[in-house]
């Protein structure tokens, strides 16, 4: 199943934050990512000091948040952020972490959902907030929790 | 019904942020498009105030045919709050 969920997502190297999908439905998504020390963005951020940036731990999530939105939809295609609320970032994402990648359905109208989103790393959560998504379809159906 | 579009006006402020004061917007005046006195509004802010409505009246509006012909103005939505409660 997760093989499958990873399979439909559009994004490839050197832009896929996501290793593997450990949970997927309409409403609710859990993904891995391994941070390594080769990934290219610690070439420059930073230099000495390997941070992975809060936009692409945004971008992973987000990515997630598209699987969950078009999951069980065959037709279904892409999905974009349209909005990114209140995300807080609570400690930094290193080469060697494990980040694990949570986004769970909210509120959706038309082809518009909101997804409570978080990224965990040993049990502590790391980032967490919400991104709203928009997709080519609409999406209407997705459970409102 | 003063009261009522007074009610969503604010919550139309409050939930989209809109950097104006509620009293300012005009009950006719229409949300999406950039139009004379328009709010200016997209289908990004449409989800927030589908959710807004929801949680303040408790209205779920989950038909987009239905949302077509409520999210028009403020009129609109106090008419729809009104008859959907009553």
């Amino acid at each position: 199943m997760s093989n499958d969920a990873l399979g439909r997502l559009p994004h490839s190297y050197p832009f896929r934050f996501l290793d593997k999908v450990i949970e997927i439905s309409r409403v609710r998504g859990v993904a891995i990512k391994n941070v390594t020390a080769n990934e290219e963005f610690f070439q420059g951020h930073f230099k000495d000091d390997p941070i992975m940036p809060g936009a692409l731990i945004i971008e992973a999530l987000a990515q997630l948040a598209g699987l969950v939105m078009n999951h069980g939809d065959e037709k279904a295609t892409g999905a974009y952020i349209a909005k990114v609320k209140d995300m807080k970032f609570k400690t930094k994402v290193s080469p060697g972490d494990t980040v694990t990648l949570i986004a769970e359905a909210q509120e959706s109208f038309s082809n518009i959902a909101g997804f409570s989103v978080k990224a965990v790393v040993k049990d502590k959560t790391v980032a967490e907030g919400e991104i709203v998504m928009g997709a080519n379809k609409d999406n209407s159906n997705v459970k409102v929790s | 019904m003063q009261e009522l579009k007074k009610n969503i006006k604010e919550m139309l402020v409050k939930r989209l942020k809109l950097k104006m004061d509620p009293d300012a917007i005009k009950d006719d005046a229409p949300l999406f498009g950039e139009g004379d006195n328009g709010l200016g509004l997209d289908s990004i802010d449409a989800l927030e105030l589908v959710v807004g409505i929801q949680k303040e009246y408790g209205i779920v509006i989950s038909d987009k045919a239905v949302a077509e012909k409520v999210l028009v103005n403020v009129n609109t939505i106090a008419e729809y709050v009104k008859t959907t409660k009553a």
